[in-house]
């Protein structure tokens, strides 16, 4: 009987995310109906940061390895697909996938000396590799034009330039649909859940042999990939790009965005970039109702330090497990749920 | 001088200790006898404010603790020994001690207290210089119990202190217990072996998947039916019926 | 030549090891990585800086208010921020202080621009002359003397003091420390404030090596491959690793092509990780809860 009335809720739960996913869906597809391009410029960078959130989630989230140096992955994608179709000439279809399997191969390079490296000697291995990455396309004029920057053409489809904000938008979230897609059924695919056991314990994923260097290999490179997959969108999007753009200080914004959103749900990685690229604008809007005597481009970087402290403070497990709370909340209704006193042991990180 | 009544502790969901109740007497040796996951370590650790209660009242020498936190605790005279003894593997066995004295600042009694440990204790004498983490499991139990000691504290808790010593070596530790109880230090004792328990507790209780079960003096405890059945591997009683009477025990 | 560039590379080894230094004491006990030691030490230069430019107090006591300042900022840091996360989980208290880095960098650059700035020099210029005919500026032999002896003085803190012996007992283990009556929260405390003053001076003593400017703090990322190569768990790593690196990355910068001398601490890292990856002095044990 119980039962019964178990699977019948679980049934009408997935009625409810359908319904959900649709609703998501129609806005995605209608947004640039109504929207001007600064919407629109705002909402492709916020396609790209979901994609690399979304890479990102698959390594933290999913497999429990830290990595601060993602934007040289972005830069990796970003180069050779602006190398591709610029100098070789190649079509933007063909570069596109190229240049996220040239992130993929550099992730897996990446990946191999760090198969053995604990959190924070990855952590810092990781921000290595991205500074690495990034003086030596500095330094390789020959090939990446070093700090002069390169030219990535504007896209074309079937005859039509992507060269606005509405017609690129399609583009964009076409690839975070199919992304989105891939990344759901990972995460519920045997070895998304190979990786979560790599991340909950490693000891315990080696006894049920769980091969740690497969997934942990697998792991960087779908997370690379996406990444890359990101930069050639973001590259052909701004058209113009220099190292400059691929610093230590995005590496930390797309962490930002998987601890703001929630690590490990692929709508925490989700909700967290949507956060995270929203939180310039929002910044700057509300600076105009300050006094014109702060510097702006200092004011916008401490009220985004600002943001951070405080959302770490208050809700360190990100937006979308406060959101899971909110939904458990809303079930027990009018009971309230058990409260608990919090556990005052004094835990460590995992 | 200890007076713990009706706590409910939880690990999350989970409760773990029900109902909880005990008493110690000034100047006692009081046993919490209970198997695996009875939950005696927990009481122990919610008395020294580690995994605070949700519900209860703790009270200690006519003040109430069960909210203080556990270096509050220890320093209202409180010395808990910890299952696993929590060694200071870095620092020497010397440090070790000293920093059991922490909260103390007469220097001529810490340096008594240091000389009383290592007669109690001759082996941790030998390798006072020593790194603690380089002791054998039962040195670093001495090392544990002569740490708690250091800071003279008014009720000394031990946490199953035979735990992954040889007979020889358990024996040999409940000597020296009995001994410190005798010295005038109040013990609050959880344990796993019975028997040897038994033979210095001045009253002691028993405990069984987070409620106490029974309580009383040694001998009335040794001849309950159901402990020498359970604990002492005594008697063939019916099963079933002993074990529902046991249930049935409140 | 060679050796000129050795002696020379003990002056930046020596700032590195400081604030790897700085690191190390606070992820000894507190298990959270400062991501905002470099700015603190950006900070502590900009005041020093300032203090010297206005002229208004003497040069000792401008030393003695920028080391102030830093135990300030330290204390303030942890109370206000570090303090409340507290059982929150430790990525997350990482993260915040990177936020608290970019607010640094943010107040600096309201406070005093984005222009690159010169600090006044306070030592004579003239190079002494060392034995075989190598020389050095003052200003370095100043440097490592500060540094070393700073470790030095750290060291026999740690090592022979009370206060000293229960701070290592809280980073070995600090539920433990619990137990003993160690007032674990207010150690933090002084963690921080030591971190800071090493950041104060660490800011002094790099502030006229380079230029002055907001992200001077970047410089201090640096300083984490020296922290890990020594293995990140020891005052002496520390150090070590900090000479190692700041040596090894001068000569480098004379034999090796541009730019790569740039990401050499992070080259040799790597590489010392592949081989050992717990670094020289593996002190990366299990920590206890």
């Amino acid at each position: 009987m119980e039962a019964k009335k178990r699977k019948r809720r679980q049934d009408e739960e997935q009625e409810i995310s359908k319904v959900w996913l649709l609703l998501v869906f129609a806005f995605v597809l209608t947004l640039p109906l109504y929207s001007n391009s600064y919407v629109m410029h705002i909402a492709c960078v916020t396609g790209f940061g979901i994609i690399v959130s979304l890479g990102l989630n698959v390594l933290m989230g999913y497999t429990g390895q830290v990595s601060l140096g993602h934007a040289a992955f972005l830069a990796v994608g970003a180069y050779t697909s602006a190398i591709l179709t610029y100098k070789v000439k190649m079509t933007f279809w063909l570069a596109l996938p190229l240049s996220g399997a040239m992130a993929a191969f550099v992730g897996l390079v990446v990946a191999i000396p760090s198969l053995r490296l604990k959190e924070l000697y990855l952590a810092i291995a990781t921000m290595g590799y991205a500074f690495i990455i990034n003086e030596v396309i500095v330094y390789w004029k020959e090939l990446t034009n070093g700090t002069k920057g390169m030219i990535a053409p504007t896209v074309s489809f079937l005859g039509i330039e992507l060269n606005t904000g509405h017609k690129y938008y399609y583009l964009v979230y076409a690839v975070v649909s199919l992304l989105t897609y891939f990344a759901y059924n990972l995460s519920q695919s045997k070895t998304g859940r190979a990786m979560m056991a790599v991340r909950d314990s490693e000891e315990a994923a080696q006894s049920v042999s769980i091969s740690l260097v497969k997934y942990k290999i697998i792991a960087f490179t779908i997370s690379a990939f996406y990444t890359g997959i990101a930069g050639s969108l973001y590259a052909h999007f701004i058209m113009v790009i220099s190292p400059e753009n691929f610093n230590i200080m995005l590496s930390i914004q797309y962490l930002v965005m998987l601890v703001v959103g929630g690590m490990g749900h692929l709508w925490g990685a989700v909700l967290g970039a949507i956060f995270v690229s929203l939180l310039p604008e929002g910044i700057r809007l509300s600076v105009r109702y300050l006094p014109s005597w702060l510097d702006i481009i200092d004011l916008q970087l401490f009220m985004y330090g600002l943001i951070i402290i405080l959302f770490l403070v208050f809700e360190p497990e990100g937006v979308y497990a406060r959101w899971l709370k909110v939904k458990r909340y809303v079930k027990a209704f009018p009971l309230s749920p058990r409260k608990q006193k919090g556990e005052r042991i004094w835990r460590r990180w995992r | 001088m200890l007076r713990v009544e009706s706590i409910e502790t939880f690990y999350g969901k989970l409760k773990v200790l029900v109902g909880v109740s005990l008493e110690l007497k000034a100047g006692q040796l009081v046993a919490v006898i209970g198997a695996n996951g009875a939950g005696k370590s927990t009481l122990l650790r919610t008395i020294m404010g580690i995994t605070p209660a949700e519900y209860g009242t703790i009270e200690f020498l006519g003040r109430r603790i069960e909210e203080e936190d556990p270096d509050e605790i220890t320093r209202l005279g409180i010395s808990m020994v910890p299952e696993g003894r929590w060694i200071f593997t870095d620092l020497t066995v010397q440090e070790n001690l000293d920093m059991g004295a922490f909260t103390r600042s007469d220097r001529e009694g810490i340096r008594e207290d240091f000389e009383r440990v290592y007669s109690m204790f001759p082996a941790l004498r030998a390798r006072a210089r020593q790194r603690a983490g380089l002791l054998s499991g039962g040195e670093q139990q001495m090392l544990a119990i002569g740490r708690g000691l250091m800071s003279r504290p008014k009720l000394l808790m031990l946490d199953e202190p035979s735990l992954g010593l040889s007979p020889i070596l358990v024996r040999e530790i409940f000597r020296i217990i009995k001994s410190i109880h005798q010295q005038g230090t109040p013990i609050l004792l959880v344990e796993q072996n019975m028997a040897i328990s038994m033979t210095i507790a001045s009253y002691a209780y028993v405990m069984e998947t987070g409620r106490m079960r029974l309580s009383g003096v040694p001998e009335k405890i040794l001849a309950d039916e159901d402990v020498r059945e359970f604990y002492l591997g005594e008697g063939k009683g019916k099963y079933v019926s002993r074990k529902d009477r046991w249930k049935g025990k409140m | 030549m060679l050796m000129q560039q050795v002696v020379s590379g003990l002056a930046l080894g020596s700032v590195y090891a400081l604030v790897a230094l700085g690191f190390i004491i606070i992820y000894k006990a507190t298990d959270v990585l400062n991501f905002a030691q470099g700015d603190m030490m950006m900070f502590g230069a900009y005041v020093n800086y300032a203090l010297l430019v206005s002229g208004v107090l003497p040069v000792p006591l401008v030393i003695l208010a920028t080391l102030v300042s830093g135990v300030i900022l330290g204390f303030l840091i942890e109370r206000a921020i570090v303090r409340p996360m507290l059982g929150k989980p430790l990525f997350a208290t990482v993260l915040v202080t990177m936020g608290v880095g970019i607010c640094l960098r943010a107040v600096a650059g309201t406070i005093w621009g984005h222009q690159y700035k010169a600090v006044p020099e306070i030592l004579s210029i003239t190079p002494i002359n060392l034995a075989f005919g190598l020389v050095i500026s003052p200003f370095h032999l100043t440097i490592i003397i500060v540094s070393l002896g700073l470790v030095a003085l750290l060291s026999l803190f740690f090592n022979f003091t009370r206060l000293g012996t229960a701070m290592r007992a809280v980073a070995r283990h600090q539920l433990a420390a619990f137990l003993m009556g160690i007032r674990v929260r207010r150690i933090f405390s002084i963690n921080w404030m030591i971190s800071g003053l090493i950041g104060a001076l660490g800011g002094m003593l790099i502030g006229p090596l380079t230029f002055l400017s907001p992200d001077l703090g970047f410089i201090g990322l640096n300083a984490f491959p020296a922290a890990i190569i020594g293995g990140f768990g020891s005052v002496p790593g520390a150090v070590v690793g900090g000479l190692i690196l700041g040596v090894s990355e001068n000569i480098a910068g004379g034999y090796l092509p541009e730019g790569v001398k740039n990401v050499f601490p992070w080259t040799v890292l790597i590489v010392v990780l592949m081989i050992r990856p717990e670094g020289f002095f593996g002190l990366y044990e299990e920590k206890k809860v």
